[in-house]
């Protein structure tokens, strides 16, 4: 998150954009003047960290209302949990949770639809990021309106994998004697089993959809990760953002199945490292605003406010400048960026951001689901890779 | 506790203990205290996460105090532990003298209590969860969140009461009694003060898990975060926490030396007080 | 009424139990009735099956009942290694106040920490270039940096041992002080050896405390899936672990099948614990064991 180069132009906005090249100036900008703005009430917002600025200034500048962000484990079971057990729909007017489980919790009743008419930048958005499977109810309802996403794959140091220019194959995470011990990939079934099944298909498998996996493709997937494993393939498996950190940073190992930041924060400290393009494809994911079915009236209609802001320009370019991840309307976000005059670097990040998303929403991918059609097999097979 | 005889040589101090205690206790406590000196040395480091020291900078530490969603939760962990451990003493001050005076059920008793800490922290935390939100539909917050830390840390702290009221000779009380005083006496007089060390020991405990408590508290939280919780959702963000690990350990560590340091010297103190005064 | 002194009154320890059984033991009855049942968007599905058990064999995810029980059992042993000696000390060996006190502080400060932290740490120490394997090879003791230092069963034991000695300590130490030094002395007195004393005196007369260190020290680990996943990185999958990964796909069913069958294999080990001590020690002691 940390981007020490940009610190040097200091207009009073970029500030609010990099929560840590802040350090001591930022302890000038008191946080208890956020909410100097709002006037229109409040909206509570349930979300993953991954979403949450630094400080909702803008928010409150922009919409007149505050934002009451409640953070929440980015782990599908806990949001099943809140939403079903929990009945958080009564207290919160927005979830902000990782696209997959919206299928199943649209047909329980505990989501309701997105009316794509009441948010004014709707149209904006484009067609195929509408229309993620990670969005969609099982009969094609908008339950999500797009708010984060990006296309996963794996980092590596350039002086011992490539420099980057050609696309590299998964193949470099998952069979490869010359980084054979030198890998790390991320501990669940969620993107490792796909990523390998994407893997396995360019060397000439058969899975239907990695994402949706039967318990025979998944149970050949795993044969394969257990033998890999069993050569002494993969170092290590990573947890939390800092593990992955640690272990590229520390060089213990040399390529990891990672998030985009992880190398954004590495190429920072001055590290020679890159984030692959892929021949076989990407690991997409996307974090959606839902509504709860609760929320009903004047609830409603600032929740609408809310997630209008999101797709709004001042979101996008926050999130471009400080996690490097896509937004809804990246042109919009780029428009922003222009007329605040932020600085040449800023501008830079999210006309990259661009590029590469324009590139890599093109390529191949699987959409990562947590509720696949066979979850309880798919978890089964890789607890039996853990096993082995 | 403390040591009654004086005059003649102690017995142990020809012995061998003498040497290998402290070295063990040396050993422990450097293994103890080395990641945590190295962690104080990151705090202040460029890059905590590279396993090497330096370039030094006060950077996260400025950004720890820039975000201040960890305070709240901070003091709710504080007086949540606090309460647990208030609680947890005093029952386990009841049960704990009682135990051992049984002619049977104390084995039975012992065994019940402490049956719940046999099964993983979440499986005990959704067992709960499922039980008091989705069996009998309460609204779950601080008061489950209570529930769930009372039936962590009281099995430890009766076990450090029974540890002292195994020992306890009952016949100290009969002696009181006949002597004329009373039961309230007895127990302020002459029990409280015998099983002092495994009443507070137990408190002690009781706070410690409690305000370190995270696999059943993400169950039963309801809206209610406590520190470890709110680190714990921290955590699953993809950007670095590093200011929520490094410095903010860093202070409580201060935090918590000096707090343990004044309490410990009061009881300590207080106690040899008393005791020279015997 | 009149009460004997050494009696206590039954009716509030009645109700703090039956307040323990309604908050702590019916939830852990309910696991035996998951294991065998289903859940449907938080709704019990009446079908008992077995269904769940041959799971948990056939998927070989039994394995982590006995690696977690493996790992707990050897850090036990190794921290009461370490902490016997230096509990004994503590409460015999020395008779400075400020002493105790402060070696007390410094077993208690860490747990205030939050353990993550304090084990992340170790994962830049004990890296293939992290400064531990940078020393050896520095002194030429290894010629290729250890992997096995870090990500193996090795790393996790190693990383366990801090935060789980004063668990023990604490225990020891408080049986220990009670033991009267007028024994001891009395031992010594007949001729006994320091190394007789400690084993027909010492051990008998602390065996509560060495039951409570056991229970305050193996009991937590078995539930702890910190330091195994920070430094086992995932090739020493404990059952803290596995069981958090079947939450995650509600898999309630599966989760409590393995809990119980812990359950029961804690309850077998224990009580095979608590036996072997009774033998060895005779019938020196009324202790709970």
């Amino acid at each position: 998150m940390s981007n020490g180069k940009s610190s040097s132009t200091i207009g009073r906005r970029s500030l609010l954009k990099l929560g840590a090249a802040a350090g001591a100036t930022a302890l000038a900008a008191p946080f208890y003047a956020r909410n100097a703005f709002a006037t229109g009430g409040s909206v509570r917002v349930l979300g993953v960290t991954t979403v949450a600025l630094p400080d909702w200034q803008g928010f409150a500048a922009d919409t007149g209302m505050e934002i009451e962000f409640t953070p929440i484990n980015s782990d599908p079971g806990f949001y099943v949990q809140e939403v079903v057990a929990n009945e958080v729909g009564d207290d919160y007017d927005v979830f902000i949770f990782d696209g997959g489980i919206e299928d199943r919790l649209g047909e329980s009743g505990h989501f309701q639809a997105i009316d794509g008419g009441s948010l004014s930048r709707w149209a904006e958005v484009s067609e195929e990021v509408k229309t993620s499977p990670l969005l969609l109810g099982t009969g094609g309802e908008q339950y999500g309106a797009p708010i984060v996403f990006n296309a996963d794959s794996f980092g590596y140091y350039t002086d011992e994998v490539g420099d980057g220019a050609e696309e590299l194959s998964w193949g470099t995470i998952f069979e490869n004697e010359k980084l054979m011990g030198k890998v790390a990939i991320a501990d669940t079934w969620l993107t490792a089993l796909p990523s390998a099944a994407l893997y396995l298909i360019g060397k000439g498998a058969k899975i239907a959809d990695p994402s949706n996996m039967t318990p025979q493709e998944a149970a050949m997937v795993v044969d394969f990760l257990i033998e890999q494993k069993n050569v002494g393939q993969f170092r290590a498996l990573w947890h939390s953002y800092e593990e992955s950190v640690d272990l590229l940073s520390n060089q213990e190992v040399l390529a990891i199945e990672c998030w985009e930041p992880v190398i954004k924060q590495l190429q920072g400290e001055g590290k020679r490292v890159r984030y692959a393009n892929t021949s076989e494809g990407y690991s997409k994911w996307m974090i959606g605003a839902y509504l709860p079915s609760q929320a009903e009236g004047e609830r409603l209609e600032r929740a609408y406010t809310a997630i209008d802001w999101f797709l709004g320009g001042r979101y996008g370019a926050e999130i471009a400048v400080s996690r490097g991840y896509a937004t809804a309307n990246a042109n919009a976000a780029l428009k922003f960026a222009v007329e605040q005059g932020w600085s040449d670097d800023q501008r830079g990040a999210i006309e990259d951001n661009i590029t590469k998303v324009e590139r890599k929403m093109a390529a191949a991918h699987y959409w990562q689901n947590s509720s696949p059609d066979h979850v309880e097999a798919i978890e089964s097979e890789w607890s039996r890779f853990k096993q082995a | 506790m403390q040591s009654r005889k004086t005059g003649s040589a102690h017995w142990s101090e020809a012995s061998i203990w003498k040497a290998v205690g402290p070295l063990s206790g040396l050993l422990a406590l450097s293994w103890i205290y080395l990641p945590i000196l190295w962690l104080i040395v990151m705090s202040v480091s460029a890059e905590p996460l590279s396993g090497f020291p330096g370039p030094f900078t006060s950077r996260h530490y400025a950004e720890l105090f820039v975000q201040s969603g960890w305070v709240a939760p901070l003091m709710h962990s504080f007086w949540l532990a606090f309460a647990v451990a208030l609680v947890s003493m005093i029952c386990a001050t009841m049960i704990g003298r009682a135990v051992p005076r049984l002619r049977r059920g104390g084995l039975p008793i012992t065994a019940v209590v402490l049956l719940p800490l046999m099964v993983p922290g979440v499986v005990i935390g959704t067992a709960m969860f499922l039980y008091l939100r989705v069996f009998l539909g309460f609204k779950l917050g601080l008061w489950s969140l209570f529930a769930g830390h009372f039936v962590w840390a009281f099995p430890f702290s009766l076990l450090a009461v029974l540890v002292v009221s195994f020992r306890f000779d009952t016949r100290l009380l009969d002696a009181a009694a006949d002597l004329g005083s009373g039961p309230w006496e007895r127990f302020w007089r002459i029990e409280v003060p015998l099983l002092k060390d495994g009443i507070i020991a137990g408190g002690l405990f009781a706070f410690l898990l409690s305000f370190n408590e995270i696999a059943r508290s993400i169950y039963l939280k309801g809206k209610v975060e406590t520190l470890p919780v709110y680190l714990w959702q921290q955590a699953s963000s993809h950007s670095s926490t590093v200011p929520l690990i490094f410095p903010l350990n860093v202070i409580i560590l201060l935090a918590s030396a000096v707090l343990v340091g004044v309490a410990f010297w009061l009881l300590f103190h207080g106690a040899r007080h008393q005791e020279s005064q015997r | 009424m009149f009460r004997s002194p050494t009696q206590v009154n039954p009716k509030g320890h009645l109700i703090l139990l039956t307040a323990w059984v309604l908050v702590g033991l019916i939830p852990i009855a309910g696991l035996a009735v998951w294991s065998v049942l289903s859940m449907e968007n938080f709704r019990l599905v009446w079908e008992p099956s077995l269904q769940a058990y041959r799971d948990v064999f056939s998927s070989g995810r039994w394995e982590v009942t006995v690696r977690t029980i493996r790992v707990a059992a050897i850090v036990t042993v190794l921290v009461s290694i370490f902490a016997f000696p230096f509990a004994y000390w503590m409460a015999k060996g020395t008779r400075s106040m400020a002493t105790k006190t402060i070696l007390l502080g410094l077993l208690t400060v860490p747990f205030f920490l939050s353990l993550s932290a304090r084990t992340i740490i170790w994962r830049g120490l004990l890296g293939l270039n992290g400064p531990v394997n940078g020393l050896l090879l520095q002194l030429g003791v290894v010629s290729e940096p250890l992997d096995w230092l870090l990500f193996s069963e090795f790393a996790v034991v190693l990383g366990l041992i801090a935060p789980y000695f004063p668990t023990m300590v604490f225990p020891l130490y408080m049986a220990f002080s009670l033991i009267d030094d007028e024994v001891l002395d009395a031992s010594r007195d007949l001729g006994a050896s320091p190394l007789f004393t400690i084993v027909h005196v010492v051990l008998p007369l602390a065996i509560p405390g060495i039951g409570a260190g056991f229970v305050f020290t193996f009991i937590p680990m078995i539930g702890d899936p910190v330091v195994p996943t920070l430094l086992g990185g995932g090739n020493v999958v404990v059952l803290a672990e596995s069981v958090q990964s079947l939450l995650r796909i509600l898999n309630y069913t599966v989760a409590a099948a393995l809990s119980v069958l812990m359950l029961i294999l804690l309850i077998g080990f224990i009580s095979t614990a608590a036996w072997l001590t009774k033998r060895f020690t005779g019938g020196h002691s009324n202790a709970i064991s």
